[in-house]
């Protein structure tokens, strides 16, 4: 169908969907018989409802569920009955999906003199929505600061011919908004632990762990933040 | 001059969403939501759309009051999510002109409506 149509229409689908799911829900669980001709009045109007959006899926699916709960009430079916509450159940849930719930934009620059470190981290983010720099040293991290502002910073502790603490104090003094350091190395937990601390980063995160420990870190830090 | 049609149905997201879709294609379309917003809104019409499973009454039952009663010459036909074969019985039975499947979405009903209201056109 006409996308934007289905744009225009969708919240109030996901909307309306949900709440006869949830009506149907109540009705379908209800203690003692249960209310079927709620249950089935809903699953119909909802199989209408999702068929003219184009959702052939969740039509049949609603119809399906629809024909259960007249096996319910005509026969007194209780398979049927349970196998209607699974339907409802699925229903909601997959129209609960058609919202997608998308991560904030977050900007991270890594700070890295391995262009393939950079480039992998850069890769595993981007794909989920993040915007991602490198910088092979501090003095183009500071160039980088000011424009591409990051909510994150990821630090490599052995940058060529700087210390630790004076890469740190340079990031931060050249952000000009907020920013969480996390300082990144191939050495262990306690011992990256122990240099965070030192020169007040505000994480730390192992190479030794992947690149998918890295990635889960800096999520982390940006679900706080 | 813009084919009126009559869109009948319980389901307020429908009736918004055929509604605007055939009135973007150029049609005037008025809407109800059950028997008390019906009115009389029938025997003016080109076309009834009506849906089949609604709260008070069956679409079909409904549709045989609009033609039979209040004389209305409208084209009549069903719109609804029941199975096709039980749409084209239940239209057959009610004396009405035929059927559309809401499965088919929006798109294709808005061109089916296109076809029939040629026809409808055509034999006046």
């Amino acid at each position: 169908m006409n996308d934007a149509m289905r744009s225009r229409f969708l919240p109030r689908f996901v909307a309306t969907g949900s709440e006869r799911c949830a009506r149907a829900l109540a009705a379908v669980t209800a203690a003692g018989g249960g209310v079927p001709a709620t249950v089935r009045g809903e699953l119909h109007t909802l199989a209408g409802e999702a068929g003219i959006l184009g959702f052939g899926d969740l039509a049949e699916l609603a119809q399906s569920g629809e024909r259960d709960s007249l096996a319910w009430a005509e026969a007194g079916d209780v398979a049927a009955r349970a196998r209607c509450a699974i339907a409802i159940r699925t229903l909601a849930a997959r129209i609960r999906r058609l919202t997608p719930v998308e991560e904030p934009r977050r900007r991270l620059l890594v700070v890295d003199d391995s262009a393939l470190v950079a480039a992998e981290i850069g890769a595993e983010l981007r794909a989920i929505g993040w915007e991602v720099e490198a910088a092979a040293d501090v003095e183009s991290a500071e160039r980088r600061l000011g424009e591409f502002r990051p909510q994150i910073v990821l630090l490599d502790v052995n940058l060529p011919g700087r210390s630790l603490a004076d890469s740190c104090a340079r990031t931060r003094a050249a952000a000009t908004g907020p920013i969480a350091i996390c300082l990144l190395s191939g050495a262990t937990d306690a011992e990256l632990a122990e240099r965070a601390a030192q020169v007040g980063a505000d994480a730390w995160v192992s190479k030794i762990g992947g690149i998918s420990g890295v990635v889960d870190t800096v999520r982390a830090m940006a679900a706080k933040s | 001059m813009p084919t009126q049609i009559l869109l009948m149905d319980d389901s307020a997201l429908f009736l918004d969403l055929v509604g605007t879709a055939l009135t973007e294609a150029g049609h005037q379309v008025t809407v109800a939501r059950d028997l008390s917003e019906l009115g009389a809104q029938a025997a003016d019409v080109d076309l009834v759309l009506m849906d089949v499973q609604m709260p008070e009454a069956f679409g079909d039952d409904v549709a045989m009051v609009v033609r039979h009663v209040r004389g209305s010459r409208a084209a009549i036909y069903l719109l609804s999510s029941l199975a096709p074969d039980e749409l084209a019985t239940r239209a057959a039975d009610a004396g009405l002109d035929g059927f559309i499947s809401k499965q088919i979405g929006v798109e294709a009903v808005v061109a089916r409506v296109g076809e029939i209201v040629g026809a409808v056109a055509e034999a006046s």
